[in-house]
């Protein structure tokens, strides 16, 4: 599980430092052409990298540059893909509303067709009664009954027109039915595929950092004894755990600036970085650290501080120490789910999650929406409101009510950047509806 | 011809009757007009639906009750007598069931020719932003093939460093998973790049046939308005026979009021 987790703070360390960069105004929209600069910029930033690491002592610095770019590209593919994905529901979506209802033959030619022969034989037979009757006094009768006989004829005729246009209208019925219902199968294909390939780019973004991690450790002899399963293990289906709580031999460090201060960014490398490492002195003495925490050693991808007592900005500081309490400002705002985002159990498929403040509470609202998980074979949707009164923990738990009434938790977790938030929440059970989430968000 | 024609008390019961059902008949009738009228060019597609399922009912409506009197009126007609005015009445009521239905009808099958209008709409968006975005699958096969020949390039040159370094294997193991996640993004690159074009292929198929049924709707439209005249006519020179039976015997006007009956019994003519 440690291992684990200091997977995620590493991917989550890059995930901050690629949206801080992609929040700067004048970024380009997500597209194509922005990933393939990306990817460009990546792969031609530093092309040696890999046979330096033969001969090197210690490449930490470019790894770190190198897995920055490696970030950016990712996010902004995975920005690419969620427009695709959008668009192929959206063709999946009106595929499904565009089913036909039924439409009923409200004037069955039959029926008619009986009434007109029914009339025409009685007229047919008027006619007959007047045919051999040569009174004057008749005549306009007997011009009466022809006229009539010859509009009832006319009559039949349009009514079998009407029956071949009917059925025509039919079959055209018929055939848009099944041309949409084949239609379905090759976009669920799309969608499926665009599903497992936004998985993939997941699991590979974790992957590089974890890379350029080890590349950085081994070029300088000393790789840390990586715990088993920390390694990612790059499969589809696997979901990465952010976990619902931080365990107890592992908190996260909270880079929230003691006292409520708001440290200077430093900029080095084209890549924004956070305030200089800080010690908190409400941090226990005796509490246990991660292996990274306690690592004063750079790390390829997570730690983009200054060191301490150094005005010179450098990758791969030393952690800072965990901090137990966190400001209110460490929560309010707005926070989405990126594409690609960590989660653990069911995957959203858009979050949007707001925290405000309002006199010492906090209240807050989730609009999310999840794929298809264990016996919810649909896309459903959580809405939820929470408040509370804030407290001085540092994972902040509230009462929650969904909008369908049920009632459950909220857990508010400060991420390893101060960009980065994870909720782990619970609900009664609604059938149909999700119980509970598990999301790494960021801020919008 | 016959002589003995009398009106019956049952015969008053069933004009009295028959009028309700005109009520009925003109009530429909308004509904469809109504709810013809109540389905904006901006309405949402479910106001669309519940407009046509509504014009559905009112013609329903107003067929049943048209079929409620157009079989019967040869019977009813044949025991009164040419100039009673009973009998026009009859065609009449018959005929403004007739327009009654024809109406409704027509209102529905315009709301529905409308609906499949809009739907044929859907599948020509959908299909031009499918066809815009077509060439997407093929960029993704490039742009994944191009992933996997940088890693490819990375591992090579990663190789003898791994092989002298023993601390960077990880890296070297890890960089080969990365390798192996990006092939399988690229059979997926393949697969949805065959998935698109059959869903292209499909979709096409798909506004074809919307267009089809848009097009027959519209000639069911033009033969029912055609069935309608025919209807229109019929009614109209049954009430012309009924005029001229009704001065081959030397009577007036059928538009006469009658004389009203004896209250004690029933009026010979």
């Amino acid at each position: 599980m440690t291992g684990r987790f200091r997977h995620l703070r590493t991917a989550a360390g890059l995930l901050a430092a690629v949206a801080t960069l992609t929040a700067q105004p004048g970024s380009a929209q997500p597209g194509r052409q922005t990933y393939r600069d990306a990817f460009q910029s990546w792969r031609q930033g530093d092309p040696d990298l890999e046979r330096d690491a033969a001969t090197n002592t210690d490449l930490s610095s470019r790894t770190g540059t190198a897995a920055a770019a490696a970030a950016r590209y990712a996010t902004a593919r995975a920005a690419s893909l969620r427009a695709a994905m959008t668009e192929a529901n959206k063709s999946m979506e009106w595929l499904n509303t565009a089913r036909l209802t039924p439409e009923p033959d409200l004037a069955p030619a039959v029926d008619l067709q009986r009434l007109v022969a029914g009339s025409t034989e009685q007229v047919t037979k008027q006619i007959g009664i007047y045919a051999d009757d040569s009174d004057p006094a008749l005549q306009p009768v007997r011009q009466a009954l022809a006229r009539e006989r010859s509009a009832l004829l006319a009559l039949s005729g349009a009514i079998s027109e009407r029956q071949a246009a009917v059925t025509k209208a039919a079959g055209a019925f018929v055939a848009v039915e099944q041309a949409r219902v084949r239609a379905i199968e090759p976009h669920q294909a799309i969608v499926g595929a665009l599903q497992n390939t936004a998985s993939g780019l997941e699991q590979e973004t974790l992957a590089w950092a974890e890379y350029y991690r080890l590349v950085a450790e081994g070029t300088r002899g000393a790789v840390a004894a990586t715990p088993a399963g920390a390694t990612p293990s790059i499969t589809p289906s696997a979901p990465v755990s952010t976990t619902g709580t931080a365990p107890a031999t592992a908190p996260l460090p909270d880079p929230s600036p003691p006292n409520g201060t708001s440290p200077d960014a430093v900029t080095t490398g084209g890549v924004r970085i956070n305030n200089p490492a800080r010690n908190s002195p409400s941090a226990p003495v005796s509490a246990p650290v991660s292996p990274e925490v306690s690592d004063p050693a750079p790390s390829a991808a997570v730690r983009i501080n200054s060191p301490a007592g150094s005005s010179t900005p450098r990758v791969n500081n030393p952690a800072a120490a965990p901090v137990v309490s966190s400001s209110m400002n460490r929560f309010v705002g707005s926070w989405t789910f990126p594409m690609g985002g960590l989660y653990h159990g069911p995957q959203p498929d858009v979050a949007d999650f707001e925290v405000k403040e309002d006199g010492g509470n906090l209240t807050g609202t989730l609009n999310a929406r999840f794929w298809p998980f264990a016996d919810i074979k649909a896309v459903t949707t959580v809405r939820f409101e929470f408040s509370g009164t804030f407290g001085t923990a540092r994972v902040q738990s509230f009462p929650l009510v969904t909008s369908d009434g049920a009632k459950g938790s909220i857990d508010l977790i400060p991420g390893p950047a101060f960009n980065l938030l994870e909720i782990n929440f619970y609900t009664d059970r609604v059938p149909g509806k999700l119980s509970r989430g598990n999301l790494l968000l960021i801020r919008k | 011809m016959p002589t003995d024609r009398h009106r019956s008390c049952g015969a008053r019961r069933r004009r009295w009757l028959n009028g309700c059902r005109i009520g009925v008949l003109g009530l429909a009738a308004s509904t469809a007009m109504a709810v013809a009228q109540s389905a904006t060019p901006n309405s949402t597609p479910e106001d669309r639906a519940a407009a046509v399922a509504a014009a559905r009912a009112s013609a329903e409506q107003a067929e049943k009750s048209w079929l409620s009197l157009a079989p019967g009126l040869d019977a009813k007609l044949a025991p009164l007598l040419p100039c009673d005015p009973a009998a026009r009445k009859s065609i009449q009521d018959v005929s403004r069931a007739s327009d009654a239905r024809n109406q409704a009808l027509l209102a529905y099958l315009r709301l529905t020719a409308e609906q499949a209008a809009e739907q044929t709409q859907g599948a020509r968006r959908i299909l031009e932003a499918e066809t815009a975005s077509a060439p997407d699958a093929s960029d993704e096969r490039t742009d994944t093939a191009l992933e996997r020949a940088a890693i490819e390039t990375q591992t090579a040159k990663l190789v003898p460093g791994a092989n002298g370094r023993r601390e960077l294997s990880s890296a070297w193991t890890t960089l080969s998973q990365i390798h192996d996640s990006a092939s399988r993004r690229a059979t997926l690159a393949d697969q949805n790049a065959g998935s698109r074009d059959r869903g292209l292929a499909a979709l096409r198929d798909v506004l074809a046939a919307h267009q089809a049924r848009e097009s027959a709707l519209r000639q069911e439209i033009d033969a029912f308005q055609a069935e309608a005249a025919r209807w229109n006519t019929y009614y109209t020179l049954r009430l012309s026979r009924a005029q001229a039976e009704c001065s081959a015997i030397g009577g007036g006007p059928t538009s006469t009021p009658p004389a009203r009956p004896a209250a004690n019994g029933k009026k010979k003519q």
